[in-house]
């Protein structure tokens, strides 16, 4: 847990959203220190998602302000959104890989773009790839990979770029139980070197109680609590808090 | 959202734009411009090189060889040296082409081509062809050779001849043809053809007469410098014909239909348009109440005539069997009335059957008269006897009467007695003859009346056979009613010379017979009494001067008077009698078996078909000079004709016809450019499936890059921004297909250029709204692209150019992309 008096890398005010009428995030205010990971559960529909994609925008917030690095994310213009962006890696469900391009190019992809030369851009990818244990597969396409190892390859496109924050949404949730675990060990490590900070939205309650430096609860649009594992965990104060207890404990 | 332009995809866009219009353009044209060289070498191949050939044959496959050995035959003999060539073959036809020696393409030789290839066979004629040529057409027959002089005098025209109505004019080079064609513009512009037409109704006996004597009225006045008639005396155009047909159908039908008088009852008023139920039996007058059945007769009241009378048409039902009937008037329940009028019906259609009946009748009757001259001779033998008789007595004068005087006469009268009767059954005969013959002229007569009802204008050739039969009958007709009308005079006059003399010298013998006797047995009594024989003699009648007329009768100048008589009945056979009445029967068998109530519908409907309509009468047709004071001709005209209905009307004096080759040719330029705005829209569709499709299904996804708050767009910007998909889409297919329609040289007949743009933008819209049907984005890929801070650009360039399908803008984008 981080002191108040460090500068929060993320910070999140009054946050809210409604797609239609349905208010999907309702005033979230939250504070993401620099190598913390906070990992955020809660029921499907609850926001989750939604929250880490307003985060780089990729969701348009209708009111609240995010500072990231000090800066408001929120009112940039596209030119310093886009650069922004660079800057915060983002794993998501269905891994999104580009799939013309081979495992390699994937990764050293935004390096190339970002004027990086190829041999760097590749030197990095390889460093990338080599950290989540797909070195051997650098010019398989997407579709030539398993699913943990397409999740895989694109949390190595998102390191490549060494972002200083690092958003997962649902990283998971569309593999197999089985090749869950590839990814949840990737993530550990990374957790582990405290090789960035890491928002996670998750259901894996083993993962969050693990690597977690606060686990948050959402529920309809709200954060109805927050704490360290430990403690929300073990002694819930919220219904859905006891719920994911009970999922612990099975 | 123009800001996504900003970043360089603008300039792609822009690229491919004027890369896509300039190759697009590039292959339409190519494209039409292989079809006109396909289409121009094919014709090349079907009709020859230009000038190659000069008349064209079409004729039966089955008979192709006999004819190209015919057409050789004819070759050899009249223009030797001249090709043959045998095209293709199309639905059993040949062309067969020749191509003229160039010592025959004179003009005698093209003015004698009808007279050298008349009798080919399996073929009606041939089409000139030789070029360059240009052909004035619907040219008055009688004006054709003052055009071709002038034709003639234009320069680069070798010569010009008449072709059926058309001049064809020849030219020395193929170079002069548009100058010659405006040259021969303005000779056509320099006359006109007046065309006077008359209202229905309006009756000219002989138009060709009338345009004679029209032309002397207005030569040399109006500014008519030049003024010939040209009318034909026949239509020439089909409507015109209908028309005609249809007024003289309903001036038939007016004839023919039962003409209804009525007359109201006293203290009833009737009004047009009222109906009324007829019963023609006055013993039975129906009743007031009873319905009106679908069998019953019904006149319409159409307008009121003098005295209170109406004129009224059968609108149900037929006259037939009845000329009087009591009319009830019809209710609006369909009931009968009160009895409402008497109404007279005149029906011409059963008086001319009855008429065509009676005549035939006679006409079969006059054909059994051959011993009519016979007759008529016995008549002067039995009277040339008598008259020897007569003469063989001396001393018949009145002072002379006494009764050996009568006993004289008495035994003459009997010695004549058979000549006497004989003549008179010949004189009662011949008497019966002649009534029948003056029938039979009337019987005529009503035949002439039906022949000329309408049915028969004078424009024969519109109505076929029968038109012209019954023309024909009708010239047979008067020339039958003069003859019999010359005979029955003839017999008159014969009859009229003895009938009164037989009758008397009839008289008497039956009264000197009887007296005879008894002065026998009188005879003493009356001793020789001389008074008493010429008190006698004067009861019975008898007169010198009866009997010296008879002597004096000119026996020898009656015969002469038979003369016609005889002659007549041969002539009457020479006119093919029985020709006539057989023409006779054919036309009461054609008479139209219509009711009056399906003539008065007819008749409705030719009204309803030709109100509104300007009747072609009979028309006038002058060709004049163009030039000439239009208000002082309509005067004079309408003067001429004294009616400010005539209308006249001022048409080309003929019609310029380009080369066929040239107008070929401009088609084949139309069917390039047809061809090339197929190509285009063709192209236009491939380009926008295969280059904008990915775009504009993107800019199905711009809230994804550019998020709604990030708009500062106010008013005009805000709506631009919140359309510009569609405006993009619009006007990207507007400006396209407009711009590669106009490099390419595209163009579709009365299709104007400007169509394009909306065609285009009608395009564009459709891509936009199916651009994803078209192209499937992977949206992950792209907001992968985003989430990594890819700008617009590169999302197009690397994400989705390169997973759309292969095309100009993928290849161009190649060159653009970091991930080849």
């Amino acid at each position: 847990m981080k002191t108040k008096k460090e500068q929060p890398l993320l910070k999140i005010e009054g946050l809210e959203k409604s797609y239609q009428k349905r208010r999907v995030l309702r005033g979230i205010n939250l504070n993401l220190f620099p190598g913390e990971t906070i990992i955020i559960m809660g029921p499907s529909g609850c926001g989750k998602s939604t929250l880490i994609r307003c985060i780089n925008r990729l969701t348009e917030p209708d009111a609240g302000r995010i500072f990231f690095e000090g800066r408001e994310v929120t009112g940039l213009p596209l030119s310093e959104l886009l650069a922004l962006r660079r800057r915060i890696g983002f794993v998501f469900q269905q891994f999104n890989l580009i799939r013309r391009l081979n495992v390699l190019q994937n990764v050293s992809f935004a390096l190339r773009i970002e004027g990086e030369s190829r041999e760097e851009a590749e030197a990095k990818a390889y460093q990338a790839l080599t950290r989540v244990g797909l070195k051997e597969r650098a010019f398989n396409f997407p579709a030539e990979l398993s699913g943990g190892e397409q999740q895989r390859v694109g949390i190595a496109r998102a390191l490549a770029l060494e972002p200083p924050l690092m958003l997962w949404d649902e990283p998971t949730a569309a593999l197999d139980p089985i090749l869950v675990s590839e990814v949840i060990e990737i993530m550990e490590e990374l957790v582990r070197s405290k090789a960035t900070t890491m928002l996670v939205v998750t259901h894996e309650v083993g993962f969050a109680s693990r690597a977690a430096d606060r686990i948050i609860f959402m529920d309809q649009g709200k954060i109805v609590e927050e704490g360290a594992p430990a403690a929300v965990l073990t002694a819930p104060t919220s219904e859905i808090g006891e719920k994911y207890k009970k999922l612990l404990k099975t | 959202m123009l800001s996504i332009f900003r970043d360089g995809f603008f300039k792609d866009l822009l690229i491919w734009f004027v890369l896509s219009v300039f190759l697009a353009s590039l292959a339409a044209a190519g494209v039409g411009l292989v079809a006109d060289a396909y289409f121009t070498r094919t014709v090349d191949g079907l009709i020859g090189d230009e000038g190659e050939y000069d008349l064209f044959f079409q004729v039966r496959t089955d008979l192709r060889d006999t004819a190209v050995a015919r057409i050789r035959e004819i070759i050899k003999e009249k223009v030797p040296g001249s090709t043959v060539k045998v095209g293709v073959s199309v639905a059993g036809k040949t062309a067969v082409f020749v191509g003229l020696a160039a010592k025959y393409r004179t003009k005698a030789v093209y003015t004698n081509l009808d007279n050298y290839f008349y009798d080919i066979p399996g073929s009606s004629g041939f089409s000139l062809m030789t070029e360059p040529r240009l052909t004035l057409s619907a040219i008055p027959g009688s004006v054709a050779d003052l055009l071709i002089r002038e034709a003639e005098r234009i320069s680069g025209v070798r010569f010009a001849f008449r072709d059926g109505g058309s001049i064809v004019v020849l030219l020395e080079k193929a170079a002069q043809m548009k100058a010659v064609q405006r040259a021969l513009e303005k000779l056509l512009a320099g006359y006109a053809l007046l065309e006077i037409r008359f209202p229905d109704g309006y009756q000219v006996e002989n138009p060709v007469e009338a345009g004679r004597n029209l032309t002397e009225v207005l030569a040399g006045k109006a500014g008519l410098s030049l003024i010939r008639n040209v009318t034909s005396g026949k239509s020439s155009d089909d409507q015109e014909a209908l028309m005609l047909t249809m007024a003289e159908l309903k001036r038939f039908l007016l004839s023919y239909a039962g003409q209804v008088k009525v007359i109201p009852t006293r203290g009833t008023k009737l009004q047009p348009g009222d109906q009324l139920v007829l019963f023609p039996d006055p013993e039975e007058p129906g009743a007031a109440g009873e319905k009106v059945h679908a069998d019953d007769v019904i006149v319409k009241v159409t307008s009121e005539e003098k005295e209170g009378a109406l004129a009224g048409l059968i609108i149900q039902g037929d006259s037939a069997g009845f000329d009087q009937a009591t009319g009830r008037l019809v209710g609006k329940d369909k009931k009968t009335g009160a009895v409402a009028a008497t109404v007279l019906i005149n029906s011409p259609k059963q008086q001319l059957a009855a008429a065509l009946e009676e005549a035939i009748n006679l006409l079969g009757q006059v054909n059994s008269w051959p011993e009519l001259p016979s007759q008529a001779r016995q008549v002067l033998t039995a009277a040339g006897t008598i008259q020897a008789a007569l003469n063989s007595i001396n001393g018949m004068g009145a002072d002379q009467a006494d009764l050996a005087k009568i006993r004289n006469l008495s035994a003459l009268l009997s010695g004549i007695g058979n000549e006497l009767q004989q003549m008179a059954e010949h004189l009662t005969r011949l008497r019966w003859v002649e009534n029948q013959l003056e029938k039979a002229v009337d019987g005529l007569e009503g035949v002439q009346l039906i022949t000329r009802l309408g049915l028969i204008p004078r424009n024969l050739g519109y109505f076929g056979d029968l038109g012209e039969q019954a023309g024909l009958l009708d010239e047979a007709v008067q020339k039958l009613v003069a003859d019999l009308r010359t005979k029955a005079q003839a017999l008159d006059d014969f009859i009229n010379r003895f009938n009164p003399l037989v009758q008397t010298l009839l008289a008497w013998e039956e009264k000197t017979t009887k007296l005879a006797g008894r002065l026998d047995r009188m005879e003493t009594l009356l001793d020789g009494d001389g008074n008493a024989f010429q008190t006698l003699a004067e009861l019975v009648g008898v007169t010198d001067d009866s009997l010296y007329q008879f002597a004096q009768l000119d026996l020898a100048g009656l015969e002469e008077g038979l003369a016609p008589l005889e002659a007549g009945f041969d002539e009457l056979q020479n006119n093919n009698l029985m020709l006539i009445i057989g023409e006779m029967e054919k036309i009461k068998a054609s008479l139209p078996k219509l009711k009056d109530e399906e003539i008065s519908k007819t008749i409705t409907l030719l009204d309803r078909y030709l109100g509104g309509e300007s009747l072609p009468g009979e028309k006038v047709e002058l060709f004049v000079n163009a030039d000439y004071d239009e208000a002082e001709v309509t005067r004079l005209v309408n003067s001429f004709f004294d009616s400010d209905q005539v209308r006249i009307q001022a048409l080309p004096a003929g019609v310029l016809q380009p080369d066929v080759r040239n107008e070929v040719t401009r088609l084949l330029g139309e069917v390039q450019g047809v061809i090339a705005a197929l190509a285009v829209l063709i192209l236009a569709i491939l380009i926008f499936l295969q280059d904008q499709a990915p775009v504009l299904a993107m800019f199905h996804h711009l809230d994804l890059l550019v998020p709604d708050r990030q708009s500062k767009e106010k008013g005009l910007g805000r709506l631009v921004d919140r359309f510009f998909p569609w405006l993009y889409a619009s006007g990207l297919g507007a400006v396209w297909l407009w711009t590669t329609v106009k490099l390419s040289g595209a163009r579709i007949p009365y299709f104007p250029d400007a169509y394009f743009l909306a065609v285009g933008a009608l395009v564009g819209i459709l891509f936009y709204r199916m651009a994803e049907k078209f192209h499937r984005l992977n949206l992950d890929e792209v907001i992968a692209g985003y989430a990594l801070g890819f700008n617009f650009t590169t999302v197009m360039r690397e994400i989705v150019l390169p997973a759309g399908r292969p095309g100009l803008m993928q290849k161009l984008n190649r060159r653009k992309m970091v991930m080849k």
